[in-house]
């Protein structure tokens, strides 16, 4: 039997709990850390010897959130080792199973977890004692988006049609028109979201980020692009670790990923719309102008607003790819399976995934790297903590650590789980 | 009417069962996680009843007939993307819908909750009384004109 290496690095993506400490010196910071300990999840190494098709199902179930957005990454980098080429339409569809998916996700941070913060409610459900009638639109308007990926994925959470290729199975016009009433409705109610988000009390805090997005010629970003900078970074997917690295710090479970010589950087809405405010259709933009967002705009509390008009896009984007949508010759591209290796990058809700593959000559994955976004975010959500703190630390304990867990939030970070029940320790040494 | 469960943690499957015996009833939702509830919004509902496997440390297959208030006031501590409790997700919908707040749960005691598909002979036991009385229920609200 011919001798294999297979050498995997951890996949860090956190959801668990984390806690935060601070120490101060003579009320200055002199050390702070975002602690993530929960354990590993080891995907990259379950993938290790399967056969590529399993690939998008197996990296679907790292996220109940963002699946499509793991099998988008993973999709597009097997694509590119078989050099398949895909039709428009099924392109198109890709497209439109993003757009429920950044519905959903997008909606169920802003309303259910990021909302209360600004409005000084522990959690939803104050929030909807007070405002029934926003969460209520909030939660109809993210059901159209579980519709969207139920109806392309054949299921609302960890979807199972898309595939190397294509998708399972075709999907006619006169299906498609069918989701058309309901979208049409949540882009009235988004619309209304977003001019409600607007109009929270923004804490004053900007940083001068490095944001890091996918950049299309013609399109806001979802599958498709070069990785671009605001700081002059523009690189094709496949140049990715030559600018991207990550580091293990002993507290933290979650790799920190950094720019090769730079250091942090931000991915996500906020990053994404910085960078391709004109690919926005005029729709949203003109809804932007009217609520006062501009950019550039480096205040993360204003994420909130971010993932709103992105959520507007991704209703009139799925209106105008069904309007749009001619069917497909077939459900999937045929394609012949070789060795090679392939990467892929796409916008997850929470910002750039990035998949690398390699896979022999029958197609079995010989190795296997994914960076998710929030291991992306971490280094960024540690220094805008950094940052914050020196004044934070100055108020009462409670109100101190309800910024802290606000800042934290603004990244829409998988760890939004642990992020509730934060516990925080300051050391003060006079 | 709603089923929760886990069909691959053995008894943790009892709302899957529940469902499988109550067959094709209208409003019927199937969901692996409470979070899934929050796409069941509804104007019209007027009772909503939930079955899910517990883990009370009673006698396995112990069915335990409860309403909204019995199920602990700490629920809300773990509310997340990931971790929406039941409760926190029924109060949610009470507080967004025009519900009539009518709630009954039926919590189906678990012995195992180990990786299997298959369900303990006690729970097995259960879910079959819990699916007759369900019908049952079902059968007398419509006789009286309610609907189901």
């Amino acid at each position: 039997m011919t001798e294999r290496t297979y050498k995997v690095d951890y996949l860090a993506r956190v959801e668990g709990e984390a806690s935060l400490y601070i120490k101060t010196k003579k009320g200055e910071v002199v050390d702070l850390k975002l602690k993530i300990f929960e354990p590993p999840r080891l995907f990259e190494a379950f993938l290790l010897g399967r056969m590529y098709y399993d690939v998008p199902d197996i990296t679907a179930r790292i996220c109940g959130i963002c699946p499509v957005a793991y099998q988008m990454s993973s999709i597009h980098a097997l694509e590119k080792i078989f050099d398949v080429k895909i039709e428009p339409p099924i392109r198109a569809l890709r497209r439109l199973f993003y757009c429920g998916e950044w519905i959903e996700s997008h909606l169920l941070h802003a309303f259910l977890l990021h909302a209360p913060d600004f409005l000084g409610y522990d959690d939803a459900l104050q929030m909807t004692k007070r405002h029934p009638e926003i969460v209520k639109k909030a939660l109809k308007a993210k059901k159209i988006g579980n519709e969207i990926v139920a109806f392309i994925g054949g299921r609302e959470i960890h979807p199972v049609s898309a595939c190397v290729g294509g998708f399972y199975r075709l999907f006619t016009r006169r299906e498609l028109e069918t989701l058309k009433p309901v979208l049409k409705e949540g882009l009235q109610l988004s619309t209304e979201l977003l001019e409600w988000v607007s109009e929270l009390n923004f804490p004053e805090f900007e940083q001068d980020y490095e944001f890091v997005a996918l950049r299309h010629p013609t399109e806001y970003p979802f599958n498709e692009g070069r990785i671009v900078s605001n700081k002059g970074l523009d690189i094709e997917v496949e140049e990715y670790e030559d600018h991207f690295a990550e580091e293990q710090v002993p507290y933290a479970n979650a790799l920190h990923s950094y720019i090769i010589g730079r250091g942090s950087y931000l991915v996500g809405p906020l990053a994404r719309i910085n960078i391709n405010y004109d690919k926005l259709d005029d729709y949203t933009r003109e809804k932007l102008k009217e609520v006062g967002f501009k950019i550039p705009c480096r205040n993360p509390f204003k994420s909130i607003v971010a993932r709103l008009a992105e959520t507007v896009y991704a209703f009139g984007e799925a209106l105008r790819i069904i309007d749009d949508y001619r069917e497909p010759s077939k459900p999937r591209a045929e394609f012949t399976v070789r060795a090679g290796r392939g990467h892929g990058c796409t916008e997850a809700p929470r910002g750039i995934l990035y998949h690398r593959y390699d896979v022999d000559s029958e197609g079995r994955v010989t190795s296997a790297k994914i960076v998710a976004p929030t291991s992306q975010n971490q280094k960024r959500i540690e220094d805008d903590l950094r940052a914050l703190a020196p004044k934070l630390i100055k108020l009462p304990k409670e109100k101190a650590l309800w910024r802290f867990e606000q800042a934290i939030r603004n990244y829409d970070p998988c760890i939004s789980c642990a992020t509730h029940f934060l516990k925080l320790t300051i050391d003060e040494e006079q | 009417m709603v089923c929760l469960g886990n069909r691959l943690r053995s008894d943790d499957g009892a709302g899957f069962r529940v469902a499988e015996l109550l067959g094709d009833i209208p409003e019927l939702v199937v969901a692996r996680a409470p979070a899934e509830l929050l796409n069941q919004l509804s104007e019209e509902v007027q009772l909503l009843i939930i079955v899910d496997a517990v883990e009370n440390r009673g006698r396995p297959g112990t069915i335990h007939r409860l309403r909204l208030p019995d199920i602990g006031k700490d629920a809300t501590r773990a509310f997340s993307t990931h971790g929406i409790s039941l409760k926190d997700i029924v109060a949610l919908l009470l507080e967004t819908a025009t519900f009539s707040g009518e709630v009954l749960i039926f919590g189906i005691e678990g012995k195992d909750f180990r990786y299997g598909e298959q369900l303990s002979e006690e729970v097995e036991k259960a879910c079959r009384k819990v699916a007759n009385e369900i019908k049952e229920i079902l059968r007398m609200r419509e006789d009286a004109g309610g609907g189901i």
